[in-house]
């Protein structure tokens, strides 16, 4: 399955981004988190996050040698396994901030949530490949509505808000790019725009709070307003050049919250400046951009869905959490995708690039 | 044919891959617009700001909800009280912050210092220390205090002075042990409350209902944002979060029931004291309830010795206020009228009556002839044998003159497994159910089996005639006392007694009504009960224990005098009863600890609160429309 002129059509600008966002990512967590670790090493957050990366380039090594074929083969049992991690979630929680998201590994605390939206991207790529010629009617989007749902639901009730966002944007996304019609399109947005009141009654208080702080941070000054307000001073005072590394005073004073996780753009934005900070965003582009470029040269069909879920991934997290640090986004908790501490995430966002280096591998031999 | 389909597909796709394209880019230029926005046009001010940050939060505790009696009437309120906190991030910034804690204790007059580090170690330690957070080290700081805090600001960076609303407890000691007060919440109720949203510092109720109904009344806290100067002091309003209050209770008591009652207790435990024929000297303390027989609402609840729950509003407690606090002998945090627990004594012989009656063992009509001795079983008497006993008495006679050789026979005849099953119908041995902290004792019910499991003997037949006139093992608190008469007015409806009646938003609306909940409708004959009450009813006339007591009384009651035996020192004196006689609307219980006899001790208080009742509801009668 693996050749070695496969190699050639690696995507070596794409894995350059990538190596280049996670050094500012470790650069950025040190800073954030040296103040922070308490009795351990100052650099315990940094060394984790290091090791993390190994792994996932590891892992995403690995992933390489599949065809993207063979795991679209086995759907259905990624599919299982997938439903089956999120309701152990459910069933085994462990305490962190009042929502039961992880299962304790002992050495490492597994974030299913995060992996789900990876093993979505291959079930419902695979779903959508065999489907799409027989799509016609508004009725024959059930089954992938289903098909989404099911994983969603179990990620709502933990409760993570955020990553079910994350599964309506891929869900958007991949109907959009297989040509499905706009009219549907809208229609399920209409639909879900009209469910929103009814599922805003099941939203616990402080989700409500952060997801209204963006209209106006002075409605909850104290809460969540305070950290929107503290994000937008530190990434407005780091002006062109940025206060410098190790000496932005919101973060090194922890005035921004979760800066080594949620609000590490905060950072960036206050210590590296515009420079940095749209240095980083140009960086997001050009993953995304080459993403889309390995999603349109793709082989096949499959292939095409497939990269274009990575693609919609990206971005949506990329939007969503630089959006909430400039309050343009409300505050749902996503991580930024290869910068944020957190191993769940690092690594499966590791793996959502490799499934698309993967792609771009195994693109057609002959270029436009 | 295939072949063009594939490609109309790919031709769509790539369509759509521009668009998404597009997407891509209005993204991206939207968060570098407005990133650049932040960073390159309003970069100088967030500048500004940001130098050694200059926005604090500071907290508005939001005021608890209050408590109002049965006609509105408050009896917990909250007022605005000067607090003095300390911004550790601003304190930080001096070169010598110590100094600025040292002086504050100097012109506060307690060590802030030790205070300040123990609070933020706490904090630390539960993940909760923000250094620009305020931290309160005083509360309800006197005026002489505040000025000279306020005239010193300059030389304490960092300090802050501000009103955040404290608990006004309206009628100080009076009815502390139904409110309770608040204190600042322990380490084992935030571990046990982990769920509820509360915060260290939060200020919980600890007894009372302010306790059993923390969750309601207390409400949401706000918050302000401020911009501070170099020194930490607040200048401008940067955004405020207003705090929400929280429900307020509206309570079955009746302040004016609840005050009299407690006047008249006081007064009588002062007058036993100091009796010239043979003073009391250890009647120090008491308890009252007064209940709605057809609710089981509780309209007065007194235990005597109290304390006035105003002096936790400040952070810490002075020796001697801890020390009369918590006084072995006077106990005046213990709440006599559910967690006290003493022998009924002769108030129990109602039940002995009830049981003999509904057995078919006696009719009210039966009589016996005492001669002041009973020589059955084992040599009893009665307490007038040194004046040849009562002669021949009828049930009616019996309670009225609480023949003790009546009820010995009756009890002798009926057996201790009758005596107790009509007990425990009548709710003797378990808790009322009330909703208050800390939780009511539910006396004690001794039987024959509990005898065996204890002694390892069985239960002698002596036994059972102590406990027939309600000595021996046997014990019940005032509040059991005063619902078992209510079931003798009522007709055997057993209430739950409470206390709450309304949760009322601060908008004033009514949030939760609690309605009247029967517990239990017990199986006893109207004739039965109303033997019963007739025997209560002849306790105040002529030759009655309570004649001379209540001969003046303005409204006629029916009630028992009791007198409870106490190893440990002087009897316990006890007067149960309910008014008026013929349709009776309350009922009560007095008891006065070691206040010698039942008549002489208890009745007088129950005799001066009926007084005190029934004269009030005259005038109404008087003028039915005057405004109050």
């Amino acid at each position: 399955m693996f050749e070695r002129r496969m190699l050639k059509n690696l995507d070596l600008v794409l894995l350059l981004a990538v190596f280049l966002v996670m050094a500012i990512g470790l650069a950025m967590i040190a800073s954030a988190s040296h103040t922070l670790s308490g009795n351990t090493s100052p650099y315990y957050y940094v060394k984790r996050q290091a090791m993390m990366m190994g792994v996932g380039l590891i892992i995403m090594a690995l992933v390489l040698t599949i065809d993207y074929h063979t795991m679209a083969h086995y759907a259905v049992y990624l599919y299982i396994a997938n439903i089956a991690m999120l309701l152990a979630v459910l069933l085994v929680p462990a305490e962190a901030k009042g929502a039961g998201r992880w299962i304790d590994l002992g050495f490492f605390r597994l974030q299913p949530s995060e992996f789900a939206k990876v093993f979505l991207i291959i079930t419902l790529a695979n779903f959508l490949a065999k489907t799409m010629g027989d799509m016609t009617t508004l009725m024959d989007l059930v089954p992938v509505l289903i098909h989404v749902a099911l994983p969603m639901v179990l990620i709502m009730a933990q409760p993570d808000l955020g990553t079910s966002l994350v599964f309506v944007a891929i869900l958007l996304g991949l109907l959009f790019l297989t040509g499905i019609k706009m009219q549907y399109i809208f229609t399920l947005i209409l639909a879900g725009g009209a469910s929103l009141p009814i599922l805003w009654k099941y939203l616990k208080d402080y989700q409500k709070n952060r997801l209204l702080v963006f209209l106006d941070p002075n409605i909850d000054p104290t809460g969540s307003g305070y950290h929107v307000i503290q994000s937008m001073i530190a990434i407005g005072s780091g002006r062109m050049l940025g206060q410098g590394f190790l000496a932005g005073p919101q973060n090194q004073l922890n005035f921004i919250p979760e800066q080594h996780t949620d609000f590490i753009y905060s950072v960036v934005g206050e210590e590296l400046g515009f420079l940095g900070a749209g240095l980083l965003l140009l960086l997001y582009f050009i993953i995304i951009y080459r993403g889309i470029r390995i999603a349109i040269n793709a082989r096949d069909m499959l292939g095409t869905i497939m990269a274009g879920g990575v693609v919609t991934m990206l971005l949506f997290q990329v939007m969503v959490n630089v959006g909430m640090t400039i309050c343009i986004m409300p505050i749902t908790g996503l991580p930024l995708p290869l910068l944020s501490y957190g191993g769940s995430s690092l690594l499966s966002t590791l793996l959502a690039i490799g499934l698309l280096l993967n792609v771009g591998m195994r693109r057609q031999k002959i270029l436009f | 044919m295939m072949q063009q389909e594939k490609k109309n597909i790919k031709r769509r796709l790539e369509k759509r891959m521009r668009i998404f394209l597009l997407l891509v880019f209005l993204v991206f230029s939207l968060l570098v617009g407005r990133l650049g926005y932040l960073q390159l046009v309003q970069g100088e001010e967030y500048e500004r700001l940001a130098a050694g940050n200059r926005i604090r939060i500071l907290p508005l505790q939001s005021p608890r909800g209050e408590m109002f009696d049965r006609q509105g009437r408050v009896l917990v309120a909250n007022r605005l009280a000067p607090t003095v906190s300390v911004i550790p991030m601003d304190l930080q910034e001096q070169e010598d912050p110590l100094s600025v804690l040292e002086r504050l204790g100097e012109l506060l007059g307690f060590d802030v210092l030790e205070q300040f580090q123990d609070t933020i170690e706490k904090k630390k330690a539960r993940k909760e220390f923000r250094l620009f957070e305020p931290i309160r080290v005083a509360t309800d700081v006197d005026i002489a205090t505040l000025t000279a805090v306020e005239e010193h600001l300059m030389e304490l960076p960092g300090v802050v002075i501000e009103e955040q609303p404290v608990r006004d407890y309206v009628m100080g000691d009076i009815g502390a042990h139904i409110v309770g007060y608040v204190r600042e919440i322990s380490r084992e109720e935030l571990e046990e409350w982990r769920d509820k949203g509360y915060r260290m510092g939060d200020l919980v109720g600890k007894t009372g209902l302010e306790r059993v109904f923390d969750g309601i009344l207390r409400g949401e806290d706000g918050g302000r944002r401020v911009e501070v100067d170099a020194v930490g002091h607040p200048i401008r309003d940067q955004g405020k979060k207003a705090p929400i209050q929280g429900n307020s209770l509206q309570l079955t008591l009746d302040a004016e029931i609840q005050a009299v009652a407690t006047r008249v207790l006081r007064e009588n435990l002062e007058r036993l004291q100091t009796l010239a024929y043979k003073p009391m000297r250890n009647a120090v303390a008491g308890a009252v309830v007064v209940l709605d027989i057809n609710s089981g609402a509780v309209r007065a609840l007194v235990s005597e010795p109290s304390y006035d729950p105003n002096i936790f509003t400040k952070e810490k407690l002075s020796d001697s206020e801890w020390q009369k606090l918590n006084d072995p002998i006077l106990k005046p945090q213990l709440n006599r009228v559910l967690r006290g627990e003493y022998p009924s004594g002769s108030t129990f012989k109602m039940l002995t009556a009830i049981a003999g009656l509904e057995k078919g063992i006696i009719t009210p009509e039966d009589s016996i002839n005492c001669t002041g001795f009973y020589w059955r079983v084992e040599p009893k008497r009665c307490w007038n044998w040194d004046r040849g006993g009562h002669g021949r008495v009828d049930l009616r006679r019996a309670i009225a003159e609480s023949c003790n050789i009546y009820f010995y026979d009756l009890g002798y005849r009926t057996g201790i497994n009758t005596l107790t099953e009509y007990a425990d119908l009548f709710g003797m041995g378990k808790p009322t159910g009330i909703e208050l902290h800390p939780g009511e004792k539910g006396g004690f019910l001794a039987t024959p089996q509990w005898r065996r499991e204890h002694f390892g003997e069985p239960w002698q037949p002596g036994e059972t005639l102590s406990a027939a006139i309600g000595q021996g093992f046997s014990t019940a608190t005032p509040l059991q006392m005063a619902n078992y008469v209510a079931m003798i007015a009522n007709g055997g409806i057993r209430y739950r007694p409470y206390l709450v009646d309304k949760i009322i938003s601060p908008a004033g609306e009514i949030v939760e009504e609690f309605a009247p909940e029967i517990l239990d409708r017990v199986a006893v004959a109207p004739e039965t009960l109303k033997a019963v009450r007739e025997g209560m009813r002849a306790v105040v006339e002529p030759r009655g224990t309570g004649y001379g007591t209540f001969v003046n009384c303005p409204v006629p009651v029916a009630g028992k005098t009791g007198t409870a035996e106490n190893p440990h020192g002087d009897s316990h004196g006890w007067f149960v009863g309910f008014a008026p006689a013929q349709r009776p609307e309350i009922a009560l219980a007095v008891l006065i600890e070691q206040g010698g006899s039942g008549s002489s001790a208890a009745a007088p208080v129950a005799r001066d609160i009926f007084t005190a009742i029934y004269q009030e509801n005259q005038q109404d009668l008087l003028f039915p429309d005057s405004p109050s």
